[in-house]
C-alpha cells in the first residue's frame, strides 16, 4: 500500500476543500504552498510585549472598520455579532469546531481590512492573567465595551479558570466529556450536553466574570470575546496536536458543513466542513503559544521535511476515533404492551448476534425497557434474569442469572404516574452463563421481570406495565470501557 | 468477588433512603449501571432547588454500592429562572466521613440557559467506592459568592455518574 507522504496529504487537505478557503496558496505549485504554510498568520498569547501589542492595535483598526462599515455589509461589526446568535451551537460536539470556523472567517476580515494578511487574532490565557487584559480599557478605545460588570482590577476565580484545572481538562482522553455531547444539528432542542472547557471556564468568563453584552449570545459585541474564544481554540488544539487526544470520527461530526453563515475576508459567502477545521491550525494560523502561554514551535512535521513526525501529526488529527454507542443491532424482545407482576414473566427470543457480542471486547448488550409506567407502590421495583424462568421474588440477586433492577423514584404521591424508560447492560449476565455452560450460541435468550416490593412484610399484588422491550447490541469505543 | 447478600442490604438501605426523599425532579431515564442520585435532604418541594434562601443543594449517595468506580458526575440543570442574567456558578463538592472536598466547577451561560454538565473528580479525593455514605453538595458561587436576588432560582433534575 502505498504511504501517504507530506505532500500527499497537503493534496488530501486540498481536496477536502482547503483549496477554497486557500486558492491562491495551491494554484501556486507545492513549494509556495510549503511557503504560505510557513508563513501564515500567528497567533500569540496577550501578554504586554511588543509583538502582541503590535497585533492588538491592528485589531483595534479591524474592530473600528468594522464598525464604520453598513449594515448592509455582512462584515459589519453587529451583523458579525448576529452570527453567532443565530447559529451559535453550545452544549453539543459542534461548539468547538463551529467557533474555530468562525474565528478564521472573522480573522480573515481583520486582515482584508486591515491590509495586514499576517495579522493573528491574540488570545487571552485567562489561566495566567485572571484579569481582562489591560488593552481592552478606556475609553474611545475599539477594544473597550461599556456593558461589562466586571472592572480593569476584577479577578477571575482560579478555580473556575485556573491553570490546574484546565490542565486536567486538556488530560481527559474522551472526545465526548471534552467536547460535549452528539448532535445531528447545531441547535438540536433538548438538554445541552456542555463538555468541560465550555461548562466550565468558557461559561464562567462569558457569564460570570465579564458579563454584560458578553452574558449574551450576542456576546461577539464585546472585543474581547474573539480573544477569549481564540483561547478556547487553543485548549482544543492543544488537546487535540499537542496532547495527542482524537476528536470522534462520527461522520455525522466530521462531513458536518458550516455553510450559510459565514463570509470571507472580501464578505463573500464562506462555508467549511468539520473535517477541514482540525487542519486549519496546521495550515492556515498557528500559535505561537499553548493555552499556559509557554513558547511552542511551529508544527515542524507540517513545514519540514520529517515524514515520521508527519505521520505523527495526520493521524491524530485527521483519524478520529469512535466515541458514542453505535448500535450495531435492534432486537424486538416485545412489542407489545404487557404488565410484570410479582408472579414474573418470561420473553424470549433468538439472539443470535449476542453470542458474538459477549465475546467481544468492543461490544455491549444492552437491554432495553420502553414505556414502563411508574407503579402507584413507591416500594416496587423490577429485577430482571436471564434465562430464569421461575424468577420470583424470593430469587436471590446473588443469583448467576440476575442481571439488575430498576427502581422508580416518585417525587409526590399526588402526581399522576409517567412513564419512564430503563437500560441495563446484560453482557455480564450473559457471559457469566457462557462460562457455566448455560448458554450458548445457538441458545434462545429469556429475559425474566419480576415484580418486587421494598417491603419484606408485603405481600400486595404490584403490577407494572411495560409497552415494548428491546435488545441493542452496541459497538463501544475502548476508552469508553476503560473509562466505565 | 462481591458479596451480593450484603451489596443487596445496603442497596436497600439506601433505596429507601432515597425513596424517603421523594424531591421535585426526581422522574428521569435510570441506567442501571450508573447510579442515580436524586435525593436532596431538605424540605420535599424545594431540596433540588437552589436560590437566595437556599443556595446549596446536599445529595445522599453511597458509592460502596457501585458496581463501577465511576469518575464523572453528571449534573443536569432543568430550569433556571434568571431575568436579570445574575452570575450562575455552582461549586460541586463531595462531603464524606473525613471531610469535604470540592471536586469541580461549572457555569451557565447565557445564565439563563439549562444543560447538562460534567464534573470529573480530583486526585485529592478518597476512593469513592470505598465510601458508605457521602453526599455531593452543589453550592451557588456567583461572582464573589454574591448572593441571587429573590427573583433568580435554578432547579436541578439529576446528578449520575458514568
Amino acid at each position: 500500500m502505498k504511504k501517504t507522504t507530506r505532500r500527499d496529504f497537503i493534496k488530501d487537505a486540498s481536496m477536502l476543500g482547503l483549496a477554497s478557503l486557500a486558492a491562491p496558496m495551491f494554484l501556486g505549485g507545492c513549494e509556495e504552498v510549503m511557503d504560505s504554510i510557513r508563513e501564515r498568520p500567528v497567533r500569540r498569547c496577550i501578554q504586554d510585549n511588543d509583538l502582541v501589542n503590535a497585533q492588538l492595535e491592528i485589531y483595534k483598526a479591524a474592530v473600528s472598520a468594522m464598525k464604520a462599515l453598513p449594515n448592509s455589509d455582512p462584515r459589519n461589526w453587529t451583523r458579525q455579532a448576529e452570527i453567532h446568535q443565530n447559529f451559535c451551537p453550545h452544549g453539543n460536539w459542534f461548539f468547538f469546531p463551529w467557533h474555530r470556523v468562525y474565528l478564521y472567517y472573522f480573522e480573515q476580515i481583520c486582515q482584508q481590512l486591515t491590509g495586514e494578511t499576517s495579522f493573528g487574532l491574540p488570545f487571552w490565557s485567562w489561566c495566567i492573567e485572571p484579569r481582562l487584559p489591560a488593552q481592552f480599557w478606556g475609553a474611545g478605545n475599539p477594544l473597550n465595551n461599556s456593558t461589562r460588570v466586571c472592572t480593569p482590577t476584577s479577578v477571575a476565580s482560579p478555580s473556575d479558570v485556573g491553570l490546574g484545572l484546565v490542565d486536567g481538562y486538556l488530560n481527559q482522553p474522551n472526545f465526548g466529556v471534552f467536547a460535549g455531547g452528539n448532535a445531528n444539528s447545531l441547535r438540536p432542542g433538548g438538554s445541552r450536553q456542555y463538555g468541560q472547557i465550555e461548562g466550565t471556564p468558557h461559561n464562567y468568563i462569558h457569564g460570570t466574570f465579564v458579563r454584560g453584552d458578553m452574558a449574551t449570545f450576542m456576546s461577539p459585541l464585546d472585543p474581547i470575546f474573539w480573544s477569549h474564544h481564540c483561547m478556547v481554540d487553543v485548549c482544543w488544539y492543544e488537546w487535540n496536536v499537542l496532547r495527542n487526544h482524537q476528536n470522534t470520527n462520527d461522520t455525522t461530526w466530521t462531513n458536518f458543513n458550516y455553510s450559510g453563515m459565514f463570509v470571507d475576508g472580501s464578505g463573500n459567502p464562506a462555508q467549511m466542513t468539520t473535517a477541514v477545521s482540525v487542519l486549519l491550525p496546521l495550515l492556515n494560523y498557528r500559535y505561537a503559544s499553548d493555552f499556559s502561554c509557554q513558547p511552542i514551535a511551529d508544527n515542524q512535521a507540517i513545514v519540514d521535511n520529517d515524514e515520521a513526525a508527519f505521520e505523527s501529526v495526520k493521524s491524530v488529527v485527521s483519524k478520529g476515533a469512535p466515541i458514542k454507542l453505535n448500535v450495531k443491532e435492534r432486537l424486538t424482545l416485545a412489542d407489545t404492551a404487557m404488565t410484570f407482576s410479582t408472579e414474573g414473566k418470561t420473553v424470549a427470543a433468538k439472539l443470535s448476534p449476542i453470542s458474538r457480542a459477549i465475546s467481544s471486547d468492543s461490544e455491549r448488550v444492552l437491554m432495553k425497557l420502553n414505556g414502563v409506567q411508574e407503579p402507584d407502590d413507591a416500594s416496587a421495583f423490577l429485577r430482571v434474569f436471564i434465562n430464569k424462568a421461575d424468577a420470583s421474588p424470593k430469587t436471590s440477586t446473588s443469583d448467576p442469572h440476575y442481571a439488575g433492577s430498576f427502581y422508580f423514584f416518585r417525587h409526590s404521591r399526588n402526581a399522576a404516574p409517567e412513564t419512564v424508560n430503563f437500560q441495563v447492560d446484560i453482557t455480564e449476565t450473559l457471559q457469566r452463563l457462557k462460562s457455566l455452560g448455560e448458554l450458548s450460541g445457538d441458545d434462545d435468550v429469556a429475559v425474566s421481570l419480576v415484580a418486587v416490593s421494598t417491603d419484606q412484610e408485603s405481600n400486595a399484588q404490584i403490577e407494572l406495565p411495560v409497552k415494548a422491550i428491546e435488545v441493542n447490541v452496541v459497538e463501544v469505543a475502548t476508552e469508553m470501557l476503560n473509562m466505565n | 468477588m462481591k458479596d451480593y447478600k450484603v451489596i443487596g442490604a445496603l442497596a436497600l438501605i439506601a433505596l429507601f433512603h432515597c425513596l424517603s426523599c421523594r424531591s421535585d425532579g426526581m422522574r428521569q431515564m435510570a441506567y442501571a449501571k450508573a447510579p442515580v442520585t436524586l435525593c436532596g435532604d431538605g424540605p420535599e418541594s424545594d431540596s433540588l432547588t437552589i436560590n437566595r434562601n437556599k443556595p446549596f443543594i446536599r445529595s445522599y449517595f453511597s458509592p460502596i454500592l457501585w458496581e463501577e468506580p465511576y469518575q464523572i458526575m453528571v449534573v443536569s440543570v432543568k430550569s433556571v429562572t434568571n431575568p436579570r442574567l445574575e452570575p450562575m456558578t455552582f461549586t460541586v463538592s463531595i462531603e464524606h466521613p473525613n471531610g469535604t472536598e470540592k471536586v469541580g466547577s461549572f457555569s451557565l451561560y447565557p445564565p439563563d440557559e439549562p444543560g447538562i454538565f460534567r464534573v470529573t473528580f480530583s486526585d485529592r479525593l478518597p476512593q469513592l467506592n470505598q465510601l458508605t455514605n457521602a453526599y455531593v453538595i452543589i453550592k451557588h458561587t456567583g461572582n464573589d459568592n454574591q448572593l441571587l436576588s429573590e427573583e433568580a432560582s435554578v432547579l436541578f433534575d439529576s446528578i449520575q455518574w458514568e
